[in-house]
């Protein structure tokens, strides 16, 4: 069922059994699990089914510290939510990132990947994955020509990648429109999240739109699913009752934020064509393909975070320009226009590449941020047009981020120098040892992630191993904002699998009542 | 009689450090000073002007090693009756991480030592 809260009469009271704040790729995907079941489940959506730029503009802020995109359009905010025009690059987290290491501060989640791994597989199914298995040998059987370079596999393996073309907007609109027990609201911005006077459960939340209309929605569970930054937000302007805000007794809401580092790196340069379709990536005709990766044994040796690196062909990619660059449009839709360009204008120019450089790779990190509690997202003084305090984000890198880069090269370089396949050029930022800073021309995987980090000590997390917020009953937070760290892996699938995970708890509750 | 005696052990004193010395700067040298001085492996992937860069950067980076027989000793000493190919000499530069980094190029030592060369080589001719 679709309602639009602008058609509502002001002041209208909705009621249901659980009420879902946004609907991107977790709130949709916790919505489909209830479906068909003797339940009342209220979606609520900020937008509609379309791009608008008025309710786009609600997620503008202001960003200090590292050069990061505009954060209007760093997110989508319609139905469907940034699968709207996401690459679809999925992988799970590996089991080293769910561990406590002594080398990377406040990482640690209280739950295992095999705590993960049935909700894993039943992601697969919202996003339209192949079957659950990240297996390089696996892959090989199924795919031709995954031919692996041949590098130590104590040292370097193949991190196997899935591709999912799921815009949820599209692909579910009619099915959650049709669903008898599946509510959806769109305009339906949550402003305020009121809970009784201890402060221990969520009576309602009020909702807001342009068209100057407010709504109260009920419900006995309530699920924040908006993105790790709009979460935070949200938390914290909830702060009629509780001053500092919602679940932030210890000043831990909207802090731990971090992104995945997407950076060009080093130059892999073959002796010979090596014939594989292993490390290129096609978007609509790519099954599979991996990125190379070291293994945990050499991480924990070396002291590092974990990070993967792709492949793209350098008489390609020394012709683009970085992404932080190229978006920079406030409005998401030009911001894409400007890459896409760029994309065609680096094609051209590679034209006129020859000589060796065709047997030439640029080598692109993908690595998880170290958790720093001084990335954070606060609450702006200016307001948005419905009312609510505007994003304030300050991102901030450490050295570790940029040593862990450094050293992946130079293992990496040695690496490729004992199997004789080629040699490695590092790029000039990460030349100097003793350089810890990162230029402007850093990008990020426009990932927002922890921010209601998650961990079973209220001191140390927003929420609990189930996503719910410390100290109320029956507020969850669904999505990347529970990340207690980044992975490496874009955050999607993982994101998913918590919000089923989630779901799945939610159920379990009911059941149990 | 003690002067021919000091004669004779001056001689084979001499000879001692001689014969050895002319092995290796001499007959040695014909046999590989080619092979030394020519980066075959890292030519298949980098043009003339990018390995006589890097051969110029490592040779203005090591003072101690800036002439031809000093660079020609660092890359010999690695060359033994058990490591003839000099392939097998740099995979083992790698093996061991005797690895340093020329211009942003992760290259061996004995490939540092080879662009040296090769560099050298190229500016006095």
């Amino acid at each position: 069922m679709h309602i639009d809260a602008r058609q509502l009469n002001n002041n209208s009271l909705i009621e249901g059994d659980i009420c879902i704040i946004g609907a991107g790729a977790a709130g949709i995907s916790i919505a489909l699990d209830w479906m068909d079941t003797p339940y009342k489940v209220i979606l609520l959506e900020g937008g509609g089914f379309e791009y608008d730029d008025k309710v786009q503009e609600l997620y503008a802020g202001k960003t200090t510290g590292q050069k990061y995109y505009p954060l209007k359009s760093s997110r989508l905010h319609y139905f469907g939510g940034t699968t709207g025009h996401w690459a679809g690059m999925c992988s799970p987290f590996d089991d080293v990132d769910f561990k406590k290491r002594d080398w990377v501060g406040d990482s640690g989640w209280p739950i295992t990947k095999k705590d993960l791994d049935p909700f894993y597989a039943k992601a697969h199914k919202p996003l339209q994955l192949g079957p659950y298995n990240y297996e390089y040998e696996y892959w090989n059987k199924e795919l031709p020509n995954l031919n692996p370079f041949p590098l130590d596999e104590q040292v370097v393996w193949n991190k196997m990648w899935q591709y999912s073309q799921a815009r949820f907007g599209k692909l579910y609109n009619k099915t959650i429109i049709n669903s008898k027990n599946v509510h959806l609201y769109t305009y339906a911005n949550v402003m305020d999240i009121l809970t009784n006077e201890s402060g221990t459960q969520v009576n309602e939340v009020t909702i807001k739109n342009h068209q100057g209309k407010t709504h109260k929605v009920r419900a006995t569970h309530f699920i924040m699913a908006c993105g790790a930054t709009q979460n935070a937000r949200l938390l914290l302007a909830s702060n009629s009752q509780a001053p500092k805000g919602l679940g932030n007794d210890h000043d831990l809401v909207g802090r731990y934020f971090m992104e995945h580092l997407e950076i060009a790196s080093a130059e892999l340069w073959l002796f010979k064509r090596f014939p594989t379709d292993l490390y290129r990536w096609h978007y609509g005709k790519t099954k599979s393909s991996a990125e190379l990766a070291l293994t945990e044994e050499i991480q924990k040796e070396k002291r590092i975070l974990n990070g993967t690196v792709s492949l793209s062909r350098l008489s390609l990619a020394k012709n683009l320009k970085p992404k932080i660059e190229t978006w920079q449009d406030d409005d998401p839709r030009k911001s894409r226009e400007k890459l896409n360009e760029s994309y065609d204008d680096a094609g051209e120019a590679s034209k006129n590449e020859t000589g060796n450089i065709r047997k030439a790779f640029q080598l692109n990190t993908r690595i998880e941020q170290a958790p720093n509690p001084n990335s954070r997202v606060t609450l702006g003084k200016e307001k948005d047009a419905l009312g609510m305090p505007k994003t304030q984000l300050h991102w901030e890198l450490t050295a570790l981020d940029k040593r862990s880069i450094r050293t992946i090269y130079q293992i990496l370089g040695q690496q490729v120098g004992i199997a004789g396949i080629g040699r490695i050029k590092l790029h000039e930022f990460l030349r100097d040892p003793e350089d810890d800073t990162f230029s402007d021309s850093t990008n990020a995987g426009w990932h927002h992630m922890g921010t209601t980090r998650m961990s079973n000590n209220p001191k140390e997390g927003v929420v609990d191993s189930n996503c719910k917020v410390h100290g109320i009953g029956n507020l969850f937070v669904a999505g990347s904002a529970c990340f207690t760290t980044s992975g490496a892996p874009n955050p999607t699938l993982t994101l998913v699998a918590l919000s089923l995970r989630l779901s799945q708890h939610i159920k379990d509750i009911i059941n149990n009542a | 009689m003690k002067r021919r005696k000091f004669f004779l052990l001056t001689a084979t004193g001499a000879a001692i450090i001689a014969i050895p010395s002319w092995y290796y700067f001499h007959k040695k040298k014909n046999r590989d000073n080619t092979l030394l001085s020519n980066p075959d492996m890292l030519a298949q992937i980098w043009d003339e002007e990018t390995l006589l860069n890097i051969g110029k950067k490592y040779y203005e980076e090591n003072p101690e090693e800036r002439s031809e027989k000093k660079l020609l000793k660092t890359l010999s000493k690695n060359i033994s009756s058990f490591k003839p190919n000099l392939n097998e000499v740099i995979q083992e530069d790698y093996k061991s991480g005797r690895i340093i980094i020329v211009d942003g190029w992760f290259i061996s030592v004995t490939e540092a030592c080879q662009c040296a060369l090769y560099y050298l080589k190229q500016t006095k001719s």
